[in-house]
């Protein structure tokens, strides 16, 4: 299973979703001061799908994202992760999953500073036990696919906002992980960087990723193969969105 | 584990990263390292001296003794069992007969060695002398010469580091034995320590054979260091044994093994309280150093688990600081501590003032002691590991604080321990050591697990304080698992020198507290001994004395017996007290004793005028204080010389028994004629002012005692006034050690405490709080954390150290008063308790008030910007 195949040659859909969200709840807090974040959503992500979620602040965005990758657990609902429910699964267990099926980019500080560029695309990796040499080749490999062959040496602080993102794509797309969870990867990034950071994203989708990404800017939903809207924890609509116009 | 490589890669990068808190964590864990690898390799190192052996080898093969009358003599390996027949007149074997008996090729030299009275410009002196070629290469790894040069010529000696004094210095000519043979000293050396060492090594050809004593092969009195071509075999020494030498052979000994060994270092229940003390105190100490490395690092943590990191992974990266931290400061800690060993050794011996044996670094408790580091490191790391692994990603990741999880501490289970703990102290009040420090252990365990609740307990106090106080105490209490450890690392400090500094008081109020604090004269006397001073010293003595003293008070003249040619007589009077063989204070008249002396002497020794005794004394008899031992009116003693040949004899006196007032000051007292028709002449040995006659005041005593001091370095001077306790030795020692840890150990707890309340601190100054607010919270911080140990430490510190002081004098311990007599101190005498007032105000009051005006000094005024947070 630690077979090195890149995400280009990933198996191709075969009609089951990658990710798929059932009436999923999710309140924090308990009694008069509870919170609800989520209210019921549904939401499949296929692969080689690229689904953007959008909504006002404190709609539940983040939380959808949390959920979908086994960071953060459903109230009630149920999600499946290329087949797997998550709500039996122990927290060992999730966080083997986060190793092997689903990566995450936040907004920015997404890689640990104190190691190189491929010593961090290397780190679920070598978490899952896989030999250092052979945890670097396979994060060279990613990086490359993502343009930062020359970079792997490099600590963090050394490399611009957009490379940094870049990375952190690679390292959540590292061992054949099918679902990629973007939380506004662009918001710390200038409209160029952005831009890149979306495209990255979209040919990771064409290559058989399945994308979930949350973004503020209507302009990167055109990328999308479907816009999820958020509001108050409930989506409010779902549209295919002209992909083929805003190229 | 998967995933440790790359732990330990973040924890080394990491290291790097933060270099301050990764030098504080490496000072922490290293130190106690490296001072107990320099400690345990100084004290255990260097190898045992060989006792067996009556004269180091050097370089020589052999060491010979022998007369033509020993012929057929046998011997073990180290001749210390020899068949000879002593007494009886000896033929010793001159160089070129033994040079014949031993292999083809052998060269010898001469060796002596010797008991021998020798005069130095302050006195006389006894000890070892050894006549040897220092500049032959068989001398050679016997001595270092530290100063000068090595004697060349009959009639110079170089004198022992050890006994190197402005009397026996370079420059100085001595007189040694009956002869008085000059020798000018030209040199200091130290010397190996195997047999008696010398206090002087001297030319060959210095002393004649006699000064030396009898032939003699147990002390190796008078023989030969031989340089053979080929080792000396057992084989040759029953040849030489037929001839009538005795051999010590370093091949034969070198083939014999080595003594069995003896045990080296403290037993494992007598270290394991100390080390488990010494190692909970690191390991408090350490800890929240790891867990601001853990605060600083929670992001990168979160980040971690998003990839996929399981709470195991997370422990493991956490842990990983430990053992990285814990390896990298024993292994370097370890290395400096014996290496300071190696290179203090010069120093250590110039202190000892002799050679010391080979150093062999003792591995195995090195080793353990790094172990024990390793152990540290792992077991302050716990602590934050274990959280990182509880610490939920989402919200950190957002910003969001955790909710404080921490749990009160077990505060029951810390109920029972401090009971148990107490009750145990309490009970083992009086025994060993090790059982008070174990009680101890246990009484701190249980302390660390109630702080916690403590720390709530003082949050609620300080509700009605002002703002700083009120933040700085509710926010130790919101982050328990971060203040707990920070005051159970300075409250267990503050125990301990709480605990030493009770005991130390303690003894020093159990007066007298040391045998050389027991009175040694009647209460008031001034008295001056110098048993080993010249008349002529004592003139000038008397002189300088008579100066300070006013006219008419009249000076009491001690003497003692010696041979006609002067040498001391030990005169052993037989006595029913009960015999101690152990002496560990004298101001060292071998009299035994018996004084010789007239009326004044009688009266000071009894303490009144007794006209009986005064008639008995002119009729010839001796004055006996202890009417028992009078046999048919006599009283019979026997007189050894206390130096040079010759053996003891007896002496028998007519006597009258008469009791002093008290326990008196002598054992006999006869008239100097009585010595002079008995054929023995006498000497000053002791000048008394009877407080019967004059109460010298303490001015005046320390007048004379300087001048004294300057005429010889061999007399006493002492008056017998009670004096106060000297307690600043306690403050300055314990007082330094307590400003270091309190005050080092409340500064990286209040810089953590600081940096975790950043957040709080941005909003205060955000809301328009003055800069100096910050200020007065961190003061408030370290306020809260120096104060709460060190007052919980003093009372814990309390029972411990009563229990130690309860443990009084458990063997009897003798002491030689400057007439002679041996006196034995009770045992068990009643314990007595005092507390050091003046450290528990450092603890309790100095110190906390320090750390907090050090937390405000040196803390930055001025906010950093809020750092952007991520949602
Ligand atoms: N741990 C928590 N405790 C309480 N409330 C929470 C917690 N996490 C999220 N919430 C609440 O849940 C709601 C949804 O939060 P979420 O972070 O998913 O919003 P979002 O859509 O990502 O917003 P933004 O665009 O600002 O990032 C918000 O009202 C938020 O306050
Ligand atoms: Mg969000």
């Amino acid at each position: 299973m630690t077979e090195n195949r890149s995400p280009d040659r990933l198996p191709a859909p075969d009609g089951e979703p990658v990710v798929r969200m059932t009436g999923v709840v999710r309140v924090h807090g308990e009694g008069t001061g509870a919170v609800h974040a989520l209210r019921g959503v549904s939401l499949d992500v296929a692969a080689g799908e690229l689904v953007a979620v959008m909504g006002p602040s404190g709609s539940g965005k983040s939380t959808l994202l949390n959920i979908a990758g086994g960071l953060d657990r459903p109230t009630e609902g149920s999600v499946a992760l290329e087949g797997r429910e998550l709500r039996d699964l122990a927290p060992k267990q999730l966080a083997e999953l986060r190793r092997r099926s689903a990566g995450y980019v936040f907004q920015d500080l997404n890689l640990v500073p104190s190691l190189t560029v491929a010593e961090n695309v290397a780190l679920p990796r070598e978490l899952d036990g896989v030999r250092t040499a052979k945890a670097r080749r396979e994060a060279l490999a990613v990086l490359e696919e993502v343009g930062l062959a020359d970079l792997g040496d490099r600590f963090p602080d050394d490399l611009s906002g957009g490379q940094r993102q870049r990375a952190a794509i690679a390292r959540a797309l590292v061992g054949e992980r099918r679902l990629l969870l973007a939380d506004e990867p662009t918001g710390a990034l200038d409209t160029r960087a952005g831009d890149e950071i979306i495209q990255v994203l979209r040919q990771r989708a064409d290559a058989g990723a399945a994308v979930l990404l949350v973004t503020h800017e209507p302009r990167y939903a055109a990328w999308a193969d479907r816009v999820v809207f958020l509001k108050d924890g409930q989506i409010v609509d779902s549209a295919a969105a002209g992909m083929e116009t805003a190229r | 584990m998967s995933g440790l490589r790359a732990s330990l890669r973040i924890s080394r990068r990491n290291a790097r990263r933060s270099k301050r808190r990764s030098a504080l964590i490496l000072v922490m864990i290293g130190l106690p390292v490296a001072l107990a690898a320099f400690v345990l390799t100084a004290v255990l190192g260097p190898g045992p001296v060989p006792d067996r052996q009556r004269y180091p080898f050097g370089q020589a093969d052999a060491l010979v003794i022998g007369a033509h009358e020993w012929a057929n003599l046998s011997q073990d390996a180290w001749a210390e069992e020899v068949s000879w027949e002593p007494g009886r007149k000896h033929t010793p074997f001159t160089g070129a007969e033994i040079t014949t008996v031993l292999a083809p090729g052998s060269r010898v030299i001469p060796v002596a060695q010797g008991n021998v009275r020798y005069l130095t410009p302050e006195g006389y002196g006894i000890g070892q002398i050894r006549q040897v070629d220092l500049r032959d290469p068989m001398s050679r790894g016997t001595f270092r010469l530290t100063d000068g040069r090595l004697p060349a010529a009959p009639g110079e000696a170089v004198v022992s580091a050890a006994m190197l004094r402005p009397d026996m210095a370079p420059g100085v000519t001595l007189f040694a034995g009956e002869a008085r043979r000059p020798l000018r000293v030209v040199g200091v050396a130290l010397f190996d320590l195997t047999g008696t060492p010398p206090d002087l090594t001297v030319f060959p050809g210095s002393l004649p054979d006699t000064a030396f004593g009898p032939m003699n092969p147990l002390l190796m009195s008078r023989g030969w260091l031989v340089d053979s071509p080929r080792p000396v075999t057992w084989a040759d020494v029953r040849r030489l044994n037929a001839r009538g030498l005795a051999v010590v052979s370093r091949a034969v000994l070198d083939g014999a093994g080595p003594d069995e060994p003896s045990p080296r270092g403290p037993s494992l229940p007598q270290s394991a309280p100390w080390v488990a003390i010494m190692l909970l105190e690191v390991v408090l100490l350490a800890g929240p150093a790891f867990a601001m490395g853990r605060l600083r690092r929670s992001r990168e943590f979160a980040l971690v688990a998003v990839q996929g990191g399981s709470p195991a992974h997370l422990r493991t990266i956490a842990l990983a600081d430990g053992l990285l931290f814990g390896v990298a400061a024993s292994v370097v800690g370890a290395a400096l501590g014996v290496g300071a060993a190696w290179l203090a050794r010069p120093a250590l011996e110039r202190r000892a003032g002799y050679l010391l044996p080979a150093l062999t670094v003792p591995w195995a408790v090195v080793a353990t002691t790094a172990a024990l580091g390793v152990v540290a490191g792992l077991l302050a790391a716990l602590a934050p590991a274990v959280a990182a692994s509880r610490a939920d990603p989402v919200a950190v990741l957002s910003g969001r604080r955790e909710r404080g999880r921490e749990r009160a501490g077990r505060p029951l289970l810390g109920i029972v321990l401090v009971v148990a703990g107490t009750a145990a102290t309490i009970v083992s009040g009086g025994h060993e050591l090790g059982w008070i420090a174990t009680s101890a252990l246990v009484t701190q365990l249980g302390l660390v697990a109630l702080t916690p609740a403590l720390v709530a307990a003082v949050a609620r106090l300080a509700a009605r304080l002002p703002l700083p106080l009120r933040f700085a105490a509710r926010d130790a209490v919101r982050n328990r698992g971060r203040t707990a450890p920070a005051v159970a690392a300075v409250m267990t400090a503050v125990v301990a020198l709480t605990a030493v500094g009770v005991t130390w008081q303690s003894r020093l109020a159990q007066k007298p507290a040391y045998a050389q604090d027991y009175p040694k004269a009647p209460a008031g006397a001034l008295w001056i001994a110098g048993p080993d001073l010249t008349p002529g010293l004592w003139d000038r003595v008397r002189s300088a004395v008579r100066e300070e003293l006013p006219g008419g008070v009249p000076l009491v003249e001690v003497r003692t017996l010696t041979s006609r040619s002067g040498v001391p007589m030990y005169a052993s009077v037989p006595d029913t007290a009960p015999n101690v063989s152990r002496v560990e204070w004298s101001d060292a008249s071998q009299s035994g004793g018996l004084l010789v002396g007239t009326d004044d002497l009688l009266r000071y020794v009894l303490r009144r005028d007794d006209p009986r005794a005064v008639a008995a004394l002119h009729e010839g008899k001796a004055v006996v204080l202890n009417p028992a031992v009078i046999r048919d009116g006599q009283l019979r003693i026997d007189l050894t010389p206390v130096a040079g040949p010759g053996d003891s004899v007896p002496l028998t006196l007519p006597a009258a028994g008469v009791r002093a007032n008290g326990e008196g000051w002598a054992r006999a007292v006869v008239a100097p004629e009585v010595a002079a028709k008995n054929g023995y002449a006498t000497v000053t040995t002791m000048l008394v002012v009877d407080p019967a006659d004059f109460r010298t005041p303490r001015a005046t005593a320390e007048r004379i005692t300087a001048k004294v001091e300057r005429i010889t370095g061999k007399a006493t001077v002492r008056l017998e006034v009670p004096e106060a306790p000297d307690d600043t030795i306690i403050l300055i020692v314990l007082g330094i050690a307590a400003a270091v840890l309190v005050l080092g150990m409340t500064f990286v707890a209040t810089m953590l405490a600081a940096a975790e309340a950043r957040p709080d601190l941005e909003t205060m100054s955000a809301v328009g709080a003055a800069p100096r607010v910050k200020r007065a919270v961190v003061a408030g911080q370290a306020l809260v954390i120096a104060l709460l140990a060190s007052v919980t430490g003093v009372l814990a510190g309390l029972a411990p150290g009563i229990a130690a002081a309860r443990q009084g004098v458990s063997h009897p311990v003798a002491f030689l008063r400057p007439d002679g007599v041996t006196t034995i101190v009770p045992v068990g005498a009643a314990p007595a308790f005092a507390i050091p007032w003046a450290l528990v105000g450092l603890l309790v009051v100095v110190l906390p008030l320090l750390a907090a005006l050090g937390g405000a000094v040196f803390t930055r005024s001025r906010l950093p910007l809020p750092r952007r947070r991520v949602t």
